[in-house]
């Protein structure tokens, strides 16, 4: 017996080993283990590693090469419509799905997730929301068709039950169609089955279809029905007769596309809307778009890079207690929905980007469209599986609650009525070696924008640049013989500000942007800019005249800062419905300010602050309105308060407009700026708003802290620096004021101040009274004593792109730029050493080619 | 005129036979009332205007002046409704003017002690508060004191039977208060259930 089992046992070795040399020899190269992999580590942990490596670097059996080019090479497995991308630079293989889910114990019963490419949320009538996922729901019963397509593969998933079943039965059924149609057609034994199955009610003259237990039954009837002719129209009218509801009948079908194609050196993933399907009575609430594309095992080195803030990674690693996943919608909340709390005070997502580096690999993703309705999401392993992940997921559909008044409780759900119909595409890139981590990413999305958006490199100025935000006119309530109105009161009219450059420029700044706010239209509150009314308060027409004739004359660039996204409360009176933005319970869309403390909307500033958000339809409009009016006064550069940093839809039933298309709404509007008026001035600027910009306010300069992000890294700075000129937070409003200051060295920005010329006693009483510590005497000559400081190191690495951040020890970071020079910033209030050279406390270093 | 303040200041000094005569004598006037109700307000705005630096609670906020005349006329208003409507009842003998007027009267030595405490105030310090605040107070008693003789004398009532009156007015005038609170919010309720009807017919057909 033993002699056999050994011969057995030869056998099988055998024709394994035929099996794989056959599959590797289809498939292409076989890449030999990488013996090294492990070094000193125990038996064990090499033998998990060398599993991990042979996967990544050898293409798993069953993959068939799809499309190659010069750098990639694209490969699918038909069977479980995994996708695989070989860079070819460094033979490192993404997949769509972990290759070894199998061996994953955290997942225990959610493999399937680990299996799948896309995850629908979808919702019936009631709000009640369901998840599925494409493997269970599509690959493993078969459901999908492998298409080739130029450069790629298109994959169709139908997801959930695309076979016929008992709703294509009809429930009811008058007696006139039911002999016709079906009755008649069918044969003596088949009649017999119809009159089992469906009873004659006199009440009505209908037949209605009894209780259906077995399947068996179900196919019966329906191929009786099929052979009647009876068709799906038919069914339809029947229903609509009877008055069975739609949703009795709806199927739960949904048809998604996925196209995977090679670009060069990136692979693109695409999901075409116009071509998905659902069930009216189920909109697709949102969908995960390839949750696992390279995603890591918690050995594994590298980190998870997010754009939050100024951007942020998450090291791999076991997930702790308390931590959650991040999760961000990209440019910010849709203030079209209302939000009744708010929790967290969290930075936006400026730029729909995310990335991943394993080891001397990594993989980095631009959404190319789509990117207003995507949320970025990331998790730690630990949660449900033992993988790392970042990806991106969609809204389609929005939905809410809509609260009838009174103390009942009403369930009524309120749906988006029109959904996008673009395309989703991501656009994936391969970066290896030095390229592979995030400075490398900031390098490839500034290359993207420079060929795609054709974003031009700086001209290096004489100096950094000086930003003074100048406060114009805000209101306050006055009194007339003691009756109380809101008037305006000036902090800063044109004349002064006149006063303040003039005091700058004797100072010896150059390169002073002059950034004016609360400059007309009623000041801070300012109104819908379809005109521009000067402020007589802060000296009018012929004072505003003389600002920018100076302006002009003594080379300080003016940006008058105008607000489209919202219009103030008191503004539109009668005009009101045909300019604001509607929520999906057709309430006026309005943007709240919320108490830090009850995390609810804060009704005092509500009446003060708050204001309505301008239908997206409208903005072009106003956009040309303003710059017509705008033109007269030939200035040449206007600064955008929210255009390019904020995205609402508007859910008003006749002329919905989803955000992605508000989105490009903005976008357009933002380059007719640039092309009528000239230069610009972005609050904030999001992804591709940014190539139109000159310059950028509030850049954003920390990320969100949450617990699951383990750094900070300055990848929004890296992307602007050396094209486009940025400032962070005003270094006056900081809390640490020393420290904001050395964060703009850190992160290569000018100086940036908000001021206004009177007395910090102007705003007592007004509700603007947070603005008291911004006298522009008390800061002057700190400013200019920080402006020659900042000056002296960051003049000539102005057009230098940055080459690398990293934190030398608590509180010191070094920041590299092209030709070898770097900058060393110290935030401790100690001096330190860093490799010989020393720090002072709260002070920085410039070295050139490490000296 | 001369004769008008005179009798005024007649009621503030001999208030029982002030208010007899202003009843039965027919010496009150209505003008000269609404002028003293007119006068007070004047003085509430005075104080808010005039009063020292230091002894100012509002710290120098912008005045309302129509709150001003809403502090003073709203109390006065709900004060002759609520004892017009008990006193009809328990058979007193003033009429709704004879109220109003005997309220009105009461009010002067409010005018009479703050003017010229506010002018004061200019002038002391700090520690002085106390006989401020003495002075603000009496004035608050003397009128209280004038109302309660004023209602005696107009409706011809006992002491013990004012004091039972004046209660029962405090009663009805938070009565009052509460009706009309009802009233509003009851109202807002409805408009706020037609509202809803709206909507949710609009949402559902």
């Amino acid at each position: 017996m033993k002699r056999y089992r050994n011969i057995f046992k030869l056998a099988v070795c055998f024709i394994l080993c035929i099996c794989f040399l056959l599959s590797s020899a289809i498939t292409g190269e076989v890449y030999c283990e990488n013996s090294n992999a492990a070094g000193n580590a125990s038996q064990d942990h090499q033998q998990v590693n060398m599993q991990k490596d042979s996967h990544s670097l050898m293409i798993e059996p069953g993959m068939t090469l799809i499309a190659e080019n010069d750098f990639l090479e694209l490969y699918i497995d038909k069977e479980t419509t995994v996708v695989a991308v070989k860079n070819k630079k460094s033979g490192k293989l993404w997949y769509t799905n972990p290759p070894e889910w199998q061996s994953d114990t955290m997942a225990a019963n959610n493999t399937n997730k680990l299996r799948s490419q896309l995850n629908i949320t979808y919702a019936d009538m009631n709000g009640a929301v369901t998840v599925i996922d494409n493997y269970a729901e599509s690959i493993e019963k078969g459901q999908y068709e492998i298409k080739p397509i130029q450069n790629g593969i298109k994959v169709v998933y139908t997801l959930g039950n695309a076979s016929r079943g008992i709703e294509d039965i009809p429930r009811k059924i008058s007696n006139e169609r039911f002999q016709k149609l079906i009755f008649d057609k069918a044969d003596e034994k088949d009649q017999k089955v119809l009159k089992r199955r469906f009873s004659h009610f006199k009440d009505g003259d209908v037949w209605i279809r009894r209780e259906i237990n077995t399947k068996e039954a179900v196919t019966q009837l329906l191929e009786i029905l099929d052979k009647a002719g009876y068709t799906q129209a038919d069914l339809a009218k029947d229903n609509l007769d009877n008055g069975i509801p739609a949703s009795a009948t709806a199927k739960k079908a949904f048809t998604v596309p996925l196209e995977y194609w090679l670009d060069k050196e990136n692979m693109v993933v695409q999901i075409p809307m116009s071509e998905v399907q659902y069930p009216e009575m189920y909109p697709i609430i949102k969908m995960d778009v390839l949750e696992f594309y390279g995603a890591a095992h918690y050995e594994q080195g590298g980190y998870l890079f997010i754009p939050d803030g100024s951007g942020a990674i998450i090291n791999f690693g076991l997930t702790q207690k308390g931590y959650k996943k991040f999760f961000a919608p990209v440019y910010g909340v849709d203030k079209s929905i209302l939000i009744s709390e708010k929790k967290y005070i969290n930075e936006q997502v400026l730029l729909p980007v995310y990335g991943i580096k394993q080891e001397e690999d990594a993989c980095f993703a631009m959404i190319e469209d789509g990117d207003a309705l995507a949320n970025i999401q990331a998790s730690k392993a630990g949660l449900t599986n033992s993988y790392n992940t970042v990806f991106s997921n969609f809204d389609f559909t929005k939905m809410d609650a809509i609260t009838l008044g009174g103390s009942m409780k009403s369930g009524i759900v309120g749906y988006q009525k029109k959904i996008y119909d673009g395309n989703i595409r991501i656009r994936y890139a391969f970066l290896s070696g030095n390229d592979a981590n995030y400075t490398g990413m900031a390098h490839y999305y500034q290359n993207y924008l420079v060929n795609k958006y054709k974003m031009e490199r700086m001209t290096p100025k004489e100096s950094i640049p000086f930003c003074v935000e100048t406060i114009g006119a805000i209101d306050k309530i006055k009194s007339f013989l003691g009756i109380r109105y809101y008037g305006r009161e000036a902090l800063t009219t044109y004349k002064e500000n006149i006063e303040i450059l003039k005091d700058l420029q004797g100072a010896g700044v150059n390169n002073i942007k002059l950034r004016l706010s609360g400059w007309f239209n009623k000041g801070m509150n300012q109104t819908i800019p379809i005109n521009i009314r000067l402020e007589r308060k802060l000296g009018g027409a012929s004072g505003f005249k003389k600002l920018v004739e100076y302006a002009q004359g003594t080379g300080v660039t003016l940006y008058p800062d105008a607000t489209f996204m919202t219009v103030a409360k008191n503004n539109l009176g009668f005009f009101k419905n045909d300019y604001i933005a509607k929520t999906i319970d057709d309430k006026d869309a309005e943007s709240y300010y919320y108490n830090t403390a009850t995390y609810g909307i804060d009704k005092f500033y509500r009446n003060v602050f708050s204001r309505y958000i301008l239908a997206p339809r409208k903005l072009s409009y106003v956009v040309d309105k303003f710059i017509h009016k705008y033109k007269k006064y030939d200035i040449g550069s206007v600064s955008l308060n929210d255009l390019g940093n904020e995205v609402h839809s508007d859910f008003n039933d006749n002329n919905t407009v989803d955000r992605q298309s508000a989105f490009n709404m903005a976008v357009k509007q933002v380059e007719n700026i640039k092309n009528s008026i000239g230069s610009i001035m972005l609050n904030k600027g999001s992804a591709v708003t940014l190539p139109y910009a000159d310059f950028v306010v509030n850049a954003p300069g920390e990320h969100s802290w949450y617990n699951i992000e383990d750094e900070r890294v300055p990848f929004y700075q890296m992307v602007l620096h050396g094209y486009i000129e940025y400032v962070g937070q005003p270094i006056n409003l900081s809390s640490e004021y020393k420290k904001e200051f050395l964060r703009a060295i850190e992160l290569g920005s000018g100086m940036y101040f908000k001021w206004m010329y009177q007395e910090a006693s102007a705003v007592k009483g007004t509700d603007h009274d947070f603005l008291f510590s911004i006298n522009y005497k008390d800061w002057f000559a700190r400013a200019v004593q920080y402006y020659k400081e900042a000056n002296e190191a960051l003049k000539d690495v102005q057009d230098r792109r940055m080459t690398g951040h990293s934190k030398m020890a608590q509180g010191v970071y070094k920041t590299d730029y092209e030709g070898s020079i770097s900058i060393i910033v110290n935030y401790n209030k100690t001096p330190v050493d860093i490799d010989g050279v020393s720090i002072e406390a709260e002070g920085f270093k410039m070295m050139r080619g490490g000296k | 005129m001369i004769d008008d303040i005179k009798f005024a200041l007649h009621i503030v000094i001999h208030p029982i036979d002030g208010f007899w005569d202003m009843r039965y004598e027919k010496r009150g006037k209505m003008k000269a009332a609404l002028t003293i109700v007119l006068l007070t307000i004047a003085t509430f705005i005075f104080e808010r205007l005039v009063t020292g630096f230091l002894f100012d609670p509002t710290y120098n906020a912008s005045l309302d002046i129509l709150f001003q005349f809403r502090k003073v006329l709203f109390p006065i208003v709900l004060f002759c409704v609520a004892n017009w409507s008990i006193t009809t009842l328990m058979d007193g003998e003033g009429r709704a003017k004879d109220i109003v007027m005997a309220t009105c009267y009461a009010l002067t030595p409010l005018i009479l002690v703050r003017i010229p405490l506010t002018i004061i105030t200019n002038f002391m310090t700090y520690k002085e508060v106390a006989y401020i605040n003495f002075l603000d107070q009496l004035s608050m008693i003397w009128l209280v004191f004038l109302l309660f003789l004023g209602i005696m004398t107009v409706h011809r009532y006992s002491v013990t039977k004012t004091i039972f009156i004046m209660l029962l007015t405090i009663v009805s005038m938070a009565i009052i208060l509460f009706i009309s609170l009802i009233f509003f919010s009851l109202a807002s309720e409805i408009t706020g259930f037609v509202y809803t009807i709206y909507k949710e017919m609009t949402l559902r057909l």
